[in-house]
């Protein structure tokens, strides 16, 4: 599988690891969100020290900022109002690390609404 | 047919693989043997004669008329037409098939934008239009609209004694949760449920 952009970054832990990493926690600790999705091939990941972090790209903006995407399986639930609580969950993890200047765009990418009870691994 | 396109593009790629290589030692051959004309040394006379082409000739010309004449072998050479044209349609499923992710942008501003796989949204429009009363099955598809962010095309089946209009205000109503915050449009047909339907 070949490597995309978000792929190729240095490997010790830099302020776009660390942010991606503290987005994609801060992510996964709502009830409804199920898990992270990289996507077809794989082409949704960060590359990180202790390994690729699925379903998020963090990348360059101008001004010294990083636009995020993020792919997610959720429960099913409204989209709007999840899609608000994401947001200010992933700009309160960027404020914690003292990121919160860095942050810019935020694409929140839903790749499947599951049922409470089917929620699992996806098996792709 | 979502776990067909996998294979599909996996053979494609390695058919073409293969292709490639074979044209390009074909291609190499031919030009080879071009420096000489006539029938011996690098001549295409000389190589069609290294390869034995007149003998396949006569083989190629016996088996082909096996094949015209009634009989196991032309049961065997349709079998394997059909075969080809199946592995064919699956080559071209293969090459053809979108390799990007089918997403509809939901909500859009400098923040950031909301984005949805087509199928989970048709599916979440589902559920929610199953809630409406005397409704026993709803099925949606999701399309990209360019007079909204995306047409859900919803269709309901309802008890025998529910009101058709009716029905289509309650599962409208219910819609709304999803369809007012993401501006789509909705567009539901009913219908009544045959026996055997399932039963709210």
């Amino acid at each position: 599988v070949p490597l995309g952009p978000a792929m190729t970054g240095p490997t010790t832990t830099s302020e776009r690891v660390d942010l991606a990493r503290r987005v994609l926690d801060a992510v996964l600790s709502h009830p409804a969100v199920v898990e992270a999705d990289s996507g077809p091939h794989n082409i949704r990941m960060t590359a990180a020290p202790e390994g690729p972090l699925p379903g998020i790209i963090v990348a360059a903006e101008s001004e010294g900022r990083y636009s995020i995407s993020l792919g997610l399986r959720v429960e099913m639930t409204e989209l709007s109002p999840l899609a608000e609580a994401l947001r200010g969950r992933i700009e309160r993890a960027a404020r914690a690390g003292g990121l919160v200047d860095r942050l810019g765009s935020v694409d929140l990418i839903f790749t499947d609404v599951v049922l409470a009870a089917s929620a699992g691994p996806d098996p792709r | 047919m979502s776990g067909l396109v996998p294979v599909a593009r996996g053979l494609a790629r390695l058919v073409a693989f293969a292709l490639l290589v074979a044209l390009a030692l074909v291609g190499l051959g031919a030009a080879i043997f071009s420096i000489q004309d006539g029938l011996r040394g690098l001549s295409l006379g000389h190589l069609a004669a290294l390869i034995g082409l007149p003998s396949l000739r006569s083989e190629v010309g016996d088996f082909l008329a096996s094949l015209e004449a009634p009989g196991p072998t032309a049961v065997i050479a349709a079998l394997a037409g059909l075969g080809a044209i199946l592995v064919g349609v699956l080559l071209l499923v293969g090459a053809l098939a979108s390799r990007r992710e089918r997403l509809l942008t939901l909500a859009s501003d400098d923040g950031g934008r909301i984005v949805a796989r087509r199928r989970p949204l048709a599916a979440a429009a589902g559920a929610l239009a199953e809630q409406a009363p005397d409704v026993v099955e709803a099925s949606a598809r999701v399309k990209p609209s360019r007079r909204a962010s995306a047409l859900v095309r919803l269709r309901a089946t309802h008890t025998r004694p529910a009101d058709a209009s009716e029905v289509e205000r309650a599962v409208t109503e219910e819609l709304k949760p999803l369809s007012e915050p993401f501006g789509l449009r909705t567009r539901i047909t009913t219908r009544i449920g045959e026996r055997g339907s399932r039963v709210q």
